[in-house]
């Protein structure tokens, strides 16, 4: 099942196809798979909960580390006033304090980032959200089931069997909170991509049909579009920007590339060239 | 066709900056918390199997001296294929993808292979540390946040900001 998910940012594709002249063969143009959101894989739920847990873990861990700490510090006076047996009292109550903060902090987190954001940072990862149908982030009542009735997915792993069985892959929190876990494989890789989103990205090579320059010229347009875009080291010289744009005709279609604004050219082309060349480096090695 | 006429390609929400200290001593934690986990059922398994003997006492200096060995075995390896693969395939481990920072190559932004990756992790960041971490200090000091192990290597973290 799928459905779209609002997002401020601006694709190419309205603009491309506003731009193509009727006479022209029309340019085949990849579906949008930023705003289009799928069920999420099990797998990557799998994985974004090991993540979100490590966290958990990590923050718990330390917490009774510190407070360990604190009661030990604390327990040694009262020996001193009360005896020997007031530091079983004080372990004790370090071990209740501890439990129940941790308990607190394991559905805290959960809560707090899906009722705020919609994903947790491990969902975050792999492009997951926890959407409520037709109205975007789910609501605090809606996050409250999801994490009541986690003890119940937990047991044997009924929640994954369900979800395994569920078209929706819903476990029980889900079909009862009437939540979906969704997946966008946009959102997923959103950080990957620096000088242009996935979609254009994936829109103007099938539009330029480009081809990695050999790897001297690589090296140097990648330093020249990382200084400029990314690091932002070095002034804003729009001369350079028409430079490369003519150094970088030879490897693209060039009679639709005359259709891009310069800047937009040469920012493609670096994206190209960062991943190709990646690549390339990678096989390589 | 005149410059008026043509497309242009929005740019990527967010700007990139030199990830600060905090957030990548955090993801460091978030990632050795991973590799911890991950590499704990080997440890076991081992454990099991008869084969090493981790709970040696100090009166077995041999088999403490074997267990070490094998331990520092077991985390080499997981440091190599889980930093090898996400900075070679992703540019960043899932400590980092929290805080959306990156790690590339400095110079150009290509991302790190799994040799520079795993020279970046286990030698660098030891030298880093031993320097009475004056390594990690480095990054502290300088605007562009390089630490004596990206230097090692060439590379950078970057972190993606909202704009």
């Amino acid at each position: 099942m799928g459905f779209r998910w609002a997002f401020e940012e601006k694709t190419l594709e309205p603009a491309l196809k506003k731009e193509i002249p009727s006479e022209k063969p029309k340019l085949e143009l990849v579906p949008l798979n930023r705003g289009s959101f799928e069920a999420a894989p099990l797998l990557k739920r799998c994985l974004a909960a090991f993540v979100d847990y490590s966290v958990i873990g990590l923050g718990v861990y330390l917490f009774f580390f510190f407070s360990g700490l604190f009661f030990a510090a604390a327990s040694l006076p009262l020996r001193q006033v009360f005896g020997a047996q007031s530091g079983s009292i004080v372990s004790a109550a370090f071990i209740m304090f501890s439990g129940f903060m941790a308990w607190v902090f394991l559905h805290g987190y959960f809560i707090y980032f899906e009722f705020t954001q919609g994903r947790t940072p491990g969902k975050k990862i792999f492009g997951l959200r926890v959407s409520a149908r037709g109205e975007g982030l789910p609501s605090f009542r809606q996050c409250l089931i999801r994490e009541a009735s986690r003890y119940l997915d937990g047991l044997g792993f009924l929640g994954l069997y369900l979800a395994s069985r569920s078209k929706s892959h819903q476990r029980l929190g889900d079909q009862w909170a009437h939540t979906w876990v969704t997946h966008s494989a946009g959102e997923e890789n959103q950080d990957e991509f620096f000088y242009l989103i996935e979609d254009d990205y994936q829109t103007l090579k099938r539009m330029l049909h480009p081809r990695l320059p050999e790897e001297a010229f690589t090296q140097e347009f990648l330093k020249f579009s990382h200084t400029r875009w990314i690091l932002k080291t070095t002034p804003e010289r729009l001369d350079e920007v028409y430079q490369w744009k003519e150094k970088i005709f030879p490897f693209v279609n060039a009679s639709q590339a005359e259709r891009l604004e310069e800047e937009s050219l040469v920012r493609f082309f670096a994206e190209f060239c960062r991943r190709s060349f990646g690549q390339w480096e990678r096989e390589a090695a | 066709m005149n410059s008026g006429e043509k497309i242009s390609v929005p740019l990527p929400q967010g700007q990139w900056k030199p990830a600060g200290m905090g957030v990548r001593l955090l993801a460091t934690f978030i990632d050795g918390f991973i590799i911890s986990v991950l590499s704990y059922p080997l440890t076991l398994m081992l454990q099991w199997s008869g084969g090493v003997n981790f709970q040696a006492s100090a009166t077995e200096p041999e088999s403490v001296l074997f267990a070490q060995m094998v331990s520092i075995t077991i985390w080499t390896a997981a440091v190599f294929f889980y930093y090898g693969y996400f900075y070679s395939q992703k540019g960043s481990s899932p400590g980092k993808m929290i805080f959306r920072l990156q790690v590339m190559k400095s110079e150009t932004g290509l991302r790190l292979s799994w040799a520079r990756a795993f020279i970046r992790e286990s030698i660098g960041k030891t030298l880093s540390t031993m320097t009475l971490l004056f390594g990690y200090i480095l990054g502290l000091l300088r605007q562009d946040r390089k630490t004596l192990h990206d230097f090692l290597v060439k590379s950078q973290v970057l972190q993606k900001v909202k704009n």
